[in-house]
């Protein structure tokens, strides 16, 4: 039987999502003579995700078409991981090598996996870094 | 108003605009925080001095948001994202001259119409101010939710599922009723919750980044059109539109200054409900070629009309009307004056000299830094996409973290990032999510003050009639968005 497998696909997070919100609320207190509390507002919004989740199943089973927006190319996914990893690096570069040099790395890295050639992705990494550091901490004296 | 006029006031409206529009130009760089970091310079100046390089701060800061927008698909501010895709999408058709000068002379006209209504009815609109409670917030909220989810360009349920997200979203951290830590997972950073600002700029600018690195060979963007040169397309075009458009700059206004003089609301809240309202108002017509045109004069003449009746509240009752007016208020007091009706009666000569620079600033100032930093973003748009997006990886990461200058924030800018790109794959907006993020902590604190005042009758949010009036609007809204939709579906 063919389905939607992209509507399939978020129906069933988002079931899952909410049913895994829903069960985080369960710790949360109650309001003095058992009104709802925090978890009111949370559970309201699981409900939602469920109803969201069940008529995207139902669309799933009965629209058909829609092509997958994922590609095969594994590479496209590859630079996407390593773009991701690259930036969520900087917290940890910048407490070794602080700001400056933490930051270069992390352009320099990311303007070569957008295919840069190596010297003008060197070029163009120095050249974020020093615009940044002049405007956010020379001008504005935002701290870095 | 003679220190207003005198040379140092002059260049402190200069140097407050120029100040502004960078500030706001930056992505993670707010209005609020070019406020705040103008905050001990103040404190060595003259209140007449002062208080209107704020003003002209501020005004020039909500508009600059737009330059972000227009060139890197980065709102500036919380504002700028109601009108983001259309923005983006006409500077790219038209060309950034135009895009940013219907933004900038929308933005005047909206600021002008605002500060009239403020000089002429501050304490008269103070007073309405006054009747609204809790029950008033809660339905213009679930007003504001409402039509965010009915304005979505794409599916409805979708718009619903991404506005859930950015509920769900912003129930992170300490809630507001018993002070309980959710969804905190044992980090101490969650507990302050996840900051909007932080979550812009990784779902609209840090995903364009991961869109094309996923992507090995993205669709070029054709080059705009042309029509006249910069200065034409600034000014004349965007004029002539505003005047054909007069009823809907003069209505999407009278919204802004309505949300903007709520306490707490501001410009944020007044360009989304004039925008969807917009949106709203287009789906029963066919479509045509100039609408992203009027949803951008709906957005941008809205938030800066905002921005001159958050001062109402400000001025008249020394409540604040957003962030911004908040440290307003610390600067009045640091300075010794005492905002609420005696300010009226005992400094008329400073409230006219706010007003006054109202005027310049969105007149004189607004199309003039206007035209400057668009000249900026036509220089960036030409640049190689692969070295912009390597300089907009730089602008989220130190944008995410100046924000509250935390490490921790970066994570949250790369999760929002890959959140967004995930909704694009799915077909989910994410426009709908900031608005979650955005409204969720007013609907949520507003209903259960609410519900603890009345102790839980649920029958109390009927009863006071300006509450009426605002849950009637929005089964309006429910009851046309679902009409027009059908409509549009069998159309």
């Amino acid at each position: 039987m063919k389905v939607n497998q992209t509507e399939l696909l978020n129906g069933s997070v988002f079931l899952i999502f909410g049913a895994w919100i829903w069960w985080q609320t369960t710790a949360f207190p109650n309001l003095d003579e058992g009104y709802p509390g925090p978890a009111l507002f949370p559970r309201l919004i699981c409900l939602g995700f469920a109803f969201v989740g069940i008529v995207l199943l139902i669309r799933a089973f009965r629209r058909k078409e829609a092509s997958s927006p994922w590609k095969t190319d594994r590479s496209g996914l590859l630079r996407l991981g390593s773009g991701i990893a690259a930036v969520a690096l900087y917290p940890l570069l910048q407490g070794i090598l602080t700001f400056a040099p933490a930051l270069g790395i992390v352009c320099f890295g990311i303007a070569l996996l957008l295919g840069v050639r190596i010297w003008v992705a060197g070029l163009t990494a120095s050249l974020t870094v020093l615009f940044i550091f002049f405007t956010f901490k020379q001008l504005l004296n935002v701290a870095l | 108003m003679s220190s207003l006029m005198s040379w140092e006031g002059v260049l402190a409206l200069i140097l407050g605009g120029l100040y502004g529009s960078l500030f706001g130009a930056i992505p993670g760089l707010t209005a609020t925080l070019a406020v705040a970091l103008f905050i001990p310079i103040a404190f060595f100046l003259d209140p007449m001095i002062a208080l209107p390089a704020i003003i002209a701060i501020s005004s020039v800061a909500i508009y600059a948001g737009d330059v972000g927008s227009t060139v890197a698909r980065i709102p500036g501010t919380p504002a700028s994202a109601a009108y983001l895709e259309e923005l983006h999408r006409l500077a790219r058709r038209k060309g950034p001259f135009y895009g940013l000068g219907l933004s900038a002379i929308g933005s005047a006209v909206g600021g002008v119409i605002g500060t009239i209504i403020l000089a002429f009815s501050a304490t008269g609109i103070a007073v309405l101010a006054r009747q609204f409670s809790s029950f008033e917030y809660f339905w213009i909220a679930v007003l504001g939710l409402v039509a965010g989810i009915f304005a979505a360009g794409g599916s409805t349920l979708k718009a619903f599922a991404s506005l859930l997200l950015g509920l769900l979203l912003s129930t992170v951290g300490v809630d507001p009723t018993l002070g309980y830590p959710r969804f905190h997972f044992e980090n101490p950073n969650l507990l302050s919750g996840l900051n909007y600002i932080v979550a812009m700029i990784g779902l609209f600018g840090f995903s364009e980044v991961l869109e094309y690195l996923y992507r090995s060979s993205p669709k070029a963007d054709p080059p705009p059109e042309k029509a006249g040169g910069a200065a034409f397309q600034f000014y004349r075009r965007s004029i002539g539109l505003i005047i054909k458009e007069k009823w809907l700059v003069f209505r999407s206004s009278l919204i802004g200054v309505f949300v903007g003089f709520l306490p707490g609301a501001g410009a944020d809240i007044g360009a989304w409900v004039s925008t969807s309202f917009q949106q709203l108002r287009q789906k029963k017509k066919e479509a045509d070629e100039a609408d992203d045109d009027r949803i951008i004069l709906a957005g941008t003449s809205s938030n800066n009309a905002s921005v001159a009746s958050a001062w109402i509240p400000a001025l008249s009752l020394g409540l604040p009307g957003d962030t911004i007016t908040a440290i307003v208020l610390g600067v009045f007091l640091m300075k010794g004056i005492t905002p609420g009706p005696l300010l009226f009666e005992q400094q008329p000569e400073l409230l006219w000299a706010l007003y006054l620079t109202f005027l310049i600033a969105n007149v004189l100032l607004l199309p003039f830094f206007g035209f400057l930093t668009a000249r900026m973003a036509a220089y960036l748009i030409r640049i190689p996409l692969p070295l912009l997006l390597t300089f907009i990886t730089g602008l989220c990461i130190v944008g995410a973290f100046a924000i509250n200058n935390s490490l921790f924030d970066v994570w949250v800018m790369v999760g929002m990032g890959l959140l967004a790109f995930l909704l694009r794959r799915g077909g989910f907006p994410m426009a709908q999510v900031v608005l979650g993020m955005v409204l969720g902590p007013i609907m949520e604190q507003n209903f259960m003050v609410s519900a603890i005042k009345s102790r839980w009758d649920l029958m109390s949010f009927l009863e006071r009639p300006i509450a009426l009036i605002l849950m009637v609007c929005t089964f309006l809204v429910i009851f046309f968005g679902v009409r027009i939709r059908r409509r549009y579906l069998k159309g």
